[in-house]
């Protein structure tokens, strides 16, 4: 059996930045021990997980997931049960919340991926929609809203957990894409059919990597309820579904580089323009550094870079 | 690549152009901010007491609060400010938004208003607070800062139950009041208006009985928002609820009880099945534009005989004075709860609500007086505490009586409020013409004179 | 308790079943016919709902000229994305993804515009449309409003104007030809780029059309594009993509299973049985009902 793993190319410019982005993550808590900047941080972090988990199946195979929220908000609501039910410590719940999410996945992904084009990308758009419509009608007795337990609220372990799943999944993503596996995915994108007639058995390799993504997206679900202390069916708002394809979209999809690039420009200009006169505007801000670099870098930034512009 | 370099470069450079000076703003911006963290090297003598504003500054309701607490900052400043350890200081205010009304908005906007007021600003202590999953998310913080939020406007009791658990509390919920004693709860949760929606509903029968013109007001539409709050008083399944079995035992008759999903714009169905059950009186528990639709659609409605069933309940944006706008007239005749009414509830309310319209142009809502209140309490409990620490002003905060413009306030032991003791939450108004006017509330339990029928 | 009666569930299900179809005909048109996908339709029917209210209130115009303007305005806010945004040889997902920013773009500009604190005098001014076909009427005994009667006319005219066009006009031909065989189209002398945006324009009219009569009963927020293009989305690919006869259809079936949802099982459950209902029918049929095999 060939490994999934061949050869990493060491000296390339993705793996250089990968290296440089999680060296800043990890040198902002170095410099700063301010929690609102953690904070801000954390967010890039994990709307960066969030854009990773989403290029490495859609950025690949083309297969365009808009509903990266659902195993997010799943990934949460497990970690939260688990954590106010039965009093699991946040390290296990957050991996246990990884799979739970990819085990719901398996559930969507095994009817969804048999999908293509437009849509694909209907089903998973409606897969979280229906689920917080589902929570809002199931548990409004017991209040789908679920406080986590404020003890877990230290910001250097969110600061931490976020920085390491980021770098695992930079790194794994990485390794995915530069592989065999990696080859496979781009084969998909670039013409499916052809690929079958090779025999290569495409639905499994799409769910691999409908699971690597959704184990990710569940993980740092868990770790974006702790921040927030409340798991609530937002979780599985359109946001979590549409910020990951922008940011992709914005840094340049397919890359590794590109999800890391969109995180921190849309959600840092999101966080970090607070400033006062402006901060009402922040949100208009964003979505107008989206819309123009969109219209003028169309395959993002990272693919107008390495057209050599 | 040789595809239309020429045109694609220039407008490209002008783009890279506009991303960069989007970058370098954003970049500017973080810094500045996280230049005031620097110690200021100021000589200046005044020194200042913080309050931190964390509320949706993009609607009616943030603004309004933020409006509020600026005419209190500048009344408390103008008598000298706060006297803490025989040292004048000086209160001042940092607002950050939270943009919590927007239901697509995940709580993490406001988790990191939050966590700006108090790292950032400097923040002593917070006021603010509307929607209910972001305040449980601010409040799970509280303990890690140490800092005293007060919450004046969400109308749910969870963090309430969090601080001391009563039987009144969802399942769910766990106590600790370790961490969660920094919370205080200016408005009042949804589960404690029950008996005087009861009274109320019973002066509106005894006017069935003496108006042969009116509706059967006996027979009763229960309609609530699908949410946490009305949990309590309409039940799961809807009806089913202590308010209700205690109406039924006073001679009402529940013909009709449903919930919608917050949001619904279409009530097509809900009045059809109203109109079937011959209601003559309509319960609306809602708190945002939805019962604004439900206005609009319940006064055009074609109901049967002509007869239109009067309509009463908690609406929470309902009390507010843009709601007659924005039915454009279609609350005629609604009755709502709380309504902030020009009404001496104690003697501070009518002078507050007079000034607040004179500079400001508009009555002030709930969060704006729950808002004012606010800073006055604890500007008066840092002075009797000698401090803005947590840990000496929340005893105080525990302990104290403040006759405010709501009402007297003196907390719960679940931190939330003594509901009996504030006027401002017993009256009933009624939308006629444009403006509110009181027509019945807990101390008098008479309908008033002024109460008209819908038409 | 169950207080519905067949005629109501018949009543209100056609009554909504036209306004849905009102609703999703110019998406179906864009979408289905011209092979464009617009994310930014239902800003465009939010934004119409502002303008009419600005123009109402802030100028003081007539409410007919109100609704006129606003509808030459989205008109043109829709053939101008057309032709600079998501035209101009992108690919379907790039305009798509532009035309979604877009919607962001349009949306977080009125709400600064209505309340900021830039402009804190506007928020007490929340934006409205008023009624201006006032009372119901009593259709086999269950109330309907005149308004959405109206729209319901009006809703039978567009599709019939609509109809009309594609058949019988030169523009309906182009626009036919553009969406069987855009390369075709171009070498018989049409000018697809043009024949595109001209109908990103018309269906800017229809979903303003629709919003102006249904925003009167509604309530008026930024937000409100984003369902709406859901359900015009779910409509059009359930009645199958390029089949104006399927968005009918389907647009009734919604309606009616919405209806019988609220009447007779739970409202809550409304949205979730809907939702249901379109994931169901995209793995067993995606084609829609209608819909030739895709590609």
């Amino acid at each position: 059996m060939p490994t999934l793993l061949g050869e990493v190319k060491f000296r390339s410019a993705s793996f250089y930045t990968i290296i440089a982005s999680i060296a800043l993550l990890g040198g902002v808590e170095a410099i700063t021990h301010n929690p609102f900047y953690l904070g801000v941080f954390t967010l890039i972090s994990i709307y960066g997980v969030l854009a990773l988990s989403w290029d490495v199946l859609s950025g690949l195979t083309g297969y365009l997931n808009f509903g990266l929220a659902f195993p997010f908000g799943a990934g949460g609501y497990t970690a939260a049960i688990l954590s106010t039910r039965f009093a699991t410590p946040p390290t296990i719940a957050i991996i246990v919340g990884g799979l739970g999410a990819v085990g719901f996945g398996l559930l969507t992904g095994a009817t969804s991926l048999r999908l293509r084009g437009h849509f694909f990308i209907m089903v998973t758009l409606l897969i979280p929609l229906a689920t917080a419509d589902f929570l809002n009608y199931a548990l409004t007795e017991d209040g789908s809203i679920f406080g986590v337990n404020a003890l877990v609220n230290n910001t250097y372990y969110i600061y931490n957990a976020s920085l390491l799943i980021f770098a695992v999944a930079a790194v794994t993503f990485f390794a995915v894409a530069n592989s065999r596996l990696g080859l496979v995915l781009k084969s998909i994108r670039e013409n499916e059919v052809a690929a079958e007639s090779l025999g290569i058995n495409t639905s499994k390799f799409k769910m691999v990597a409908f699971a690597l993504s959704n184990l990710f997206a569940g993980m740092i679900g868990a770790v974006y309820v702790f921040s927030n202390g409340v798991a609530s069916p937002t979780d599985f708002g359109l946001l979590f579904s549409a910020l990951p394809v922008f940011m992709c979209a914005l840094g340049g999809m397919g890359t590794i580089v590109g999800p890391i690039i969109g995180s921190i420009l849309l959600e840092g200009s999101i966080d970090l323009l607070r400033i006062n006169y402006i901060q009402d505007a922040r949100l208009l801000i964003a979505a107008l550094l989206l819309l123009l670099v969109l219209l003028f870098f169309p395959k993002g930034i990272w693919g107008y870079v390495k057209r050599g512009g | 690549m040789r595809t239309s370099r020429r045109s694609g470069a220039i407008s490209r450079n002008i783009a890279a152009v506009i991303v960069v000076v989007i970058v370098l703003v954003v970049g500017a911006g973080g810094y500045l901010a996280y230049r005031s963290l620097q110690p200021s090297s100021s000589t200046t003598t005044t020194r200042y007491i913080t309050l931190g504003l964390s509320l949706p500054m993009s609607y009616a309701v943030g603004q309004d609060a933020y409006d509020a607490a600026q005419m209190a900052v500048s009344q408390i400043n103008a008598n000298g400010g706060v006297i803490i350890n025989n040292t004048h200081y000086l209160l001042r205010t940092v607002a950050e938004d939270t943009d919590e009304l927007d239901w697509s908005i995940p709580v993490d906007q406001g988790v990191s208003a939050l966590q700006k007021l108090v790292t950032v600003d400097g923040a002593q202590v917070i006021l603010g607070g509307v929607r209910t999953d972001v305040v449980v998310a601010q409040a799970a913080k509280l303990a890690q800062y140490k800092i005293v939020y007060i919450d004046i406007e969400s109308n749910e009791p969870i963090v309430e139950c969090e601080v001391h658990y009563t039987p009144n509390c969802p399942p769910g919920v766990q106590a600790n009041y370790t961490a969660y004693q920094y919370y205080f709860h200016l408005f009042v949760n949804g589960t404690a208006i029950g008996p005087s929606l009861v009274k109320f509903a019973v002066a509106l029968k005894q006017y069935s009985a003496s108006h042969p013109n009116a509706p059967n007001m006996s027979r009763v539409a229960v309609l609530g928002e699908d949410a946490l709050w009305t949990v309590g008083p309409v039940g799961r399944p809807a009806g089913n609820s202590t308010l209700f079995n205690a109406m039924g035992h006073l001679g009402f008759k529940v013909v009709y009880a449903s919930l919608f999903p917050l949001n619904t714009q279409d009530f097509s169905t809900y009045l059809s099945q109203i109109a079937a059950s011959k209601a003559g009186l309509i319960m609306l528990f809602f708190s945002g534009t939805d019962g604004a639709s439900f206005m609009e659609q319940w006064q055009s409605y074609n109901w049967p005989n002509g007869q239109k069933p009067v309509v009463f309940g908690p609406g929470l944006l309902g009390g507010f004075s843009e709601f007659w706008s924005l039915t454009n007239g279609a609350a005629q005749s609604y009755i709502t709860w709380p309504a902030t009414v020009n009404l001496s509830y104690t003697p501070k309310t009518v002078p507050f609500i007079d000034a607040f319209y004179k500079q400001y142009g508009h009555t002030p809502n709930t969060a704006a007086l729950d808002m004012y209140d606010g800073v006055y309490i604890v500007a008066q409990a840092m002075h009797i505490a000698n401090s803005w620490k947590a840990y000496k002003l929340i005893p105080v905060l525990q302990n104290i009586t403040y006759q405010g413009v709501i009402g007297t306030i003196h907390f719960t032991s679940s931190h939330g409020i003594n509901l009996p003791d504030i006027p401002m939450y017993q009256q009933f108004a009624q939308w006629q013409n444009g403006t509110l006017v009181p027509v019945w509330n807990t101390t008098s339990q008479t309908l008033s004179s002024k109460f008209i029928l819908p038409s | 308790m169950v207080l519905a009666t067949p005629i109501s569930f018949l009543v209100l299900g056609a009554t909504l079943g036209v306004i849905y179809v009102l609703l999703s005909e110019g998406f179906s048109l864009l979408y289905g016919v011209a092979g464009v996908l617009n994310g930014a339709y239902g800003a465009l029917y939010m934004v119409t709902d502002y303008t009419v209210f600005a123009l109402l209130t802030r100028f003081g115009l007539a409410a007919p000229l109100s609704i006129l303007l606003a509808l030459v305005f989205v008109a043109l806010i829709a053939g101008f994305v057309q032709k600079y945004i998501a035209g101009r040889g992108k690919t379907t997902l790039e305009a798509l993804f532009l035309t979604l920013a877009f919607a962001f773009v349009l949306q977080y500009l009125v709400q600064f515009v209505q309340c900021s604190s830039a402009f804190p005098a506007y928020c007490q001014y929340p934006a409205y449309v008023p009624v201006f076909i006032q009372g119901s009427a009593s259709i086999l005994g269950v109330s309907v409003f005149n308004q959405y009667l109206m729209a319901d006319a009006v809703s039978v005219g567009v599709l019939v104007a609509v109809w009309v066009t594609l058949t019988r006009t030169r523009l309906g031909r182009s626009i036919r030809a553009v969406s069987q065989d855009t390369v075709a189209a171009a070498l018989v002398g049409i000018n697809p780029a043009r024949v595109v945006v001209v109908t990103s324009m018309l269906a800017a009219v229809m979903a303003g059309t629709s919003s102006v009569f249904l925003a009167s009963y509604q309530t008026v927020d930024p937000t409100i594009g984003w369902s709406v293009l859901t359900l015009a989305f779910a409509i059009v690919v359930v009645g199958g993509l390029g089949s104006l006869v399927g968005t009918v259809i389907a647009a009734f079936m919604f309606a009616f299973i919405d209806t019988y949802v609220l009447l007779y099982i739970n409202p809550l459950l409304a949205d979730f049985v809907s939702l249901l209902l379109l994931i169901v029918v995209l793995l067993v049929r995606p084609q829609g009902i209608f819909g030739k095999e895709a590609s």
